[in-house]
């Protein structure tokens, strides 16, 4: 996937046959969205939907990452737009500790990393703070 | 000597070394002829003669230089491709050069035009004109900016619908993290909250800033495609050179006022404050912390790509230091009295047996020690020189005889006395030659028995203990024994019905005049070779074994000292005599009776632990008088695989022995190989083992 230009190398939205497994589990309050497979822009409006749901639901809501094998851009957006909309409504955003090499590569590769969160609000809990 | 002469001298030298790269990087560029590195490197050597060549004067050099270098800047300009014509050429301009380095005086310019003008027919056109008139200026602007990495920093934007065009910005970041150093910061403060977000949009963008040496079009180049579908806006922040000073002070502030984000009102307001300035910054409201985090970054990174310069800098100077070797070679000498000296000082204060005498001594033997260990090792040098003039030698020789060899070469690193290797270098080239010339097949004869058209031949050094091994191998057609043995017969070197090993067959081509080849090539073949090799060999206290199996190949084995000036022996007495045998040959020492010597029954034999070892009384060898002492000492070692002993009186111990070569009176003397000052002033002998065993061996015929 590194060809010249950064055309990617399939047609956007391709048939969904290799679906990614997006599974949310509830426990009260508390939801886990487990995410298998590829986190990329064919799926990203199921992980809205997954997140925006889990949002609305749950108080503290915990993403693992740790069996995503691909990632895109689009994936990193939700999860940095999802985190701001729980600091919003006052709830919890949180990733499992082990995140998985693709995570922690893509926001490598992205830049997305820093050193403190963007508001008061989110200095501590932001995704992209190194270490976290 | 002139300050003149001096720079001139200076020259001379950095010319020779670059000359010698340059003919490693055209024979590496044979091999790999698309190798940008090695074109380079052959331009700059080129282009560095040719500049410092015509700054002292050495006209010719500089007009001829410059030419074959128009050349290469036709190739590094991808304009001329590299042929094996090309690479003779300048493989010949090459010599031409070194010609006209050794002997100035001299005008041979014809040869030199004779090369020139082939080199001019290669070129492509009538352009060979222009370039040359060109070549100078464009030389000097293209070698800038190809030196010099440029600090870029890259704002870009994406539209937020590039998603559906089919683009992964991802890509195009990874795209720039091959040309150069690269620091990506993405800002995410545009991403809306879920409920808002359109999760095919691109909200992200970023600021990248990237050290390159490959320009702003190759930049350009990675956003060539979305080029109407982001902002993007590519400013150098940092030259390497002129902003030098400024750059790498410059404080976060101001770069943020350069980018836009803040005004320097803003600035000087939250300044008076004096807090930390991102922090007021961000307190303040007028920046958010990510734009302060991107512009540490760019700071940091500016840092860094100063720092890895300045370290390489640094690396550079403090690499070597070039002296002349005779400066060396005295102090060699110098360190070789010293030794002496202490040998003398440890003496008496042993015998003074004095507390602070002995710790004086004790603290300069370490030290001397020390010095010595130093001195060698300053004088050591990794054979890799040598083997790389080899490679020409073997292209030069398999054109030359129309065969097809590769030369592989291993330990190249291995160090060893600049005097081995300088005098190794003749034996090598006549084992070499041998090689190819009688070793390897021509390739028609290889195919037919089934061998690979091409021939192999491996050089090798390793270390061994106070040896290095330097191996020959051939893949060709090894030695065979039967036709030696026959030769040998026929030139009356030995018996026809004299049994002799594989091993001691082989030796035999080592004796003078001794050839196999049916006929007398200008290469080999008259039989003068290989004893001038052995005799070289042993000079340098080494020695020549040698390996082969017929139709597969031949390994020629040189054993060879690390180093020639001081060595570790082992001390003897006989009578009043002392004398030196190297300790890297001796075995091991047992005692020799006179009852021993009765049940010898006259015959030089010793039974060591029931084998039979011949011994040589030195005593006898050297005429020495005086009485026997009742057990005399036999020390035993090993000379070509056989174990030998030699009788002497007594052994005294090891010994730090710095040779001293004997005058020109006593150069003809056997046996003897130098000598060495002991502590208290006396002389000893260092024994030739070989020469010794010979000599006996030659008695014991006669007899």
């Amino acid at each position: 996937m590194t060809r010249k230009g950064g055309f990617q190398t399939r047609p956007y939205k391709e048939t969904r046959d290799n679906m990614a497994d997006i599974k949310a589990e509830k426990k009260g309050k508390e939801h886990l969205i487990v995410i298998n497979g590829g986190l990329t822009i064919e799926y990203a409006a199921e992980l809205k939907n997954a997140l925006q749901q889990s949002l609305k639901t749950g108080e503290r809501v915990v993403l693992d990452l740790s069996n995503v094998t691909e990632m895109d851009l689009s994936g990193l957006q939700l999860l940095c737009s999802a985190h701001k909309t729980s600091v919003n409504l006052k709830k919890t955003l949180e990733l499992m500790q082990n995140t998985g090499e693709v995570f922690k590569e893509t926001v490598r590769k992205a830049g997305y990393k820093r050193y403190t969160g963007c508001t008061k609000e989110t200095e501590k809990s932001c995704l992209w703070i190194i270490g976290n | 000597m002139s300050n003149i002469d001096k720079h001139k001298e200076a020259f001379r030298e950095e010319a020779y070394e670059l000359l010698t790269e340059l003919e490693r990087s055209l024979l590496e560029l044979e091999e790999s002829p698309d190798n940008m590195e090695l074109i380079g490197t052959i331009f700059r050597a080129l282009h560095t003669i040719k500049g410092s060549g015509s700054m002292f004067g050495f006209d010719r050099i500089a007009g001829f230089t410059h030419e074959v270098e128009t050349a290469f800047d036709l190739v590094r300009n991808g304009e001329l491709t590299v042929t094996n014509e090309l690479i003779d050429l300048t493989l010949s301009s090459r010599d031409h050069i070194k010609k006209m380095l050794d002997l100035p005086e001299e005008h041979d310019d014809l040869a030199g035009k004779e090369i020139l003008s082939s080199l001019k027919r290669l070129l492509p056109g009538k352009q060979h004109d222009k370039a040359a008139a060109v070549s100078s200026e464009k030389t000097g602007s293209l070698s800038e900016t190809n030196s010099n990495n440029l600090t870029y920093r890259i704002q870009f934007r994406p539209n937020t619908d590039i998603f559906t065009k089919g683009i992964n910005p991802l890509l195009l970041l990874d795209d720039l993290h091959t040309l150069g150093t690269c620091k990506v910061v993405a800002y995410y403060d545009s991403i809306p909250l879920l409920d808002d977000i359109d999760p095919e949009a691109c909200y992200t963008y970023w600021d990248i800033i990237l050290t390159t040496d490959k320009g702003t079009n190759a930049i350009k180049d990675v956003f060539i495609f979305i080029e109407d579908d982001c902002k993007l806006v590519i400013d150098i922040i940092d030259d390497g050179e002129k902003l030098n000073e400024e750059i790498s002070n410059r404080k976060i502030g101001e770069i943020l006022i350069e980018r836009g984000f803040v005004t320097k009102e803003d600035l000087d307001k939250v300044l008076s404050q004096q807090k930390r300035i991102g922090q007021m910054l961000v307190e303040s409201d007028i920046v958010d912390s990510r734009k302060i985090e991107a512009a540490l970054t760019e700071q940091q990174h500016i840092k860094e790509i100063k720092q890895k310069d300045q370290q390489k800098e640094q690396a550079d100077t403090a690499s070597s230091i070039r002296v002349a070797s005779d400066k060396l070679d005295n102090l060699v000498n110098l360190v070789g009295e010293m030794v002496t000296v202490q040998a003398r000082l440890s003496q008496l204060s042993a015998y003074k047996n004095d507390p602070d005498l002995l710790s004086i001594a004790e603290e300069v033997e370490r030290l001397t020690g020390e010095l010595r260990d130093q001195t060698m090792s300053i004088r050591m040098l990794p054979i890799g020189t040598t083997f790389s003039k080899f490679k020409r030698l073997v292209r030069d020789l398999s054109k030359e005889l129309g065969k097809e060899i590769e030369l592989s070469t291993e330990g190249a690193e291995t160090e060893l006395d600049k005097t081995v290797i300088e005098k190794l270098n003749d034996p090598m080239v006549h084992l070499i030659r041998n090689c190819i010339d009688h070793g390897i097949e021509t390739p028609e004869v290889r195919i037919n028995i089934g061998k690979p058209a091409q021939g192999m031949l491996h050089l090798s050094a390793k270390h061994s203990g106070a040896y290095v091994l330097i191996e020959i191998v051939d893949d060709g057609a090894g030695l065979d024994a039967d036709v030696i043995r026959s030769k040998a017969v026929e030139k009356g070197m030995i018996t026809p019905d004299a049994e002799l090993t594989e091993k001691e067959i082989y030796s035999l081509i080592l004796a003078p005049g001794f050839s196999t080849a049916k006929t007398v090539t200008n290469v080999s073949g008259r039989g003068v070779g290989m004893d001038v090799v052995k005799r070289a060999i042993d000079n340098l206290r080494g020695s020549i074994g040698i390996t082969s199996q017929k139709g597969i190949g031949t390994t020629i084995t040189l054993k060879l000292p690390l180093t020639l000036a001081i060595i570790e022996g082992l001390l003897v007495q006989i009578g009043k005599e002392y004398f030196v045998l190297p300790l890297s040959v001796v075995e091991e020492c047992v005692e020799l009776t006179r009852e021993d010597i009765a049940n010898a029954h006259g015959r030089h034999l010793a039974n060591v632990r029931g084998q039979i070892v011949p011994y040589i009384r030195l005593r006898e060898q050297f005429i020495i008088h005086g009485e026997l002492p009742e057990i005399e000492q036999i020390v035993i070692v090993g000379v070509e695989g056989h174990r030998v002993g030699f009788v002497v009186d007594e052994v005294i111990g090891e010994h730090q022995t710095v040779i001293k070569t004997l005058g020109r009176v006593y150069k003809g003397i056997e046996g003897i190989s130098g000598a060495t000052i002991l502590g208290d002033g006396t002389v000893a002998l260092i024994l030739d083992i070989q020469k010794l065993v010979q000599i006996a061996e030659c008695e014991e015929v006669i007899k």
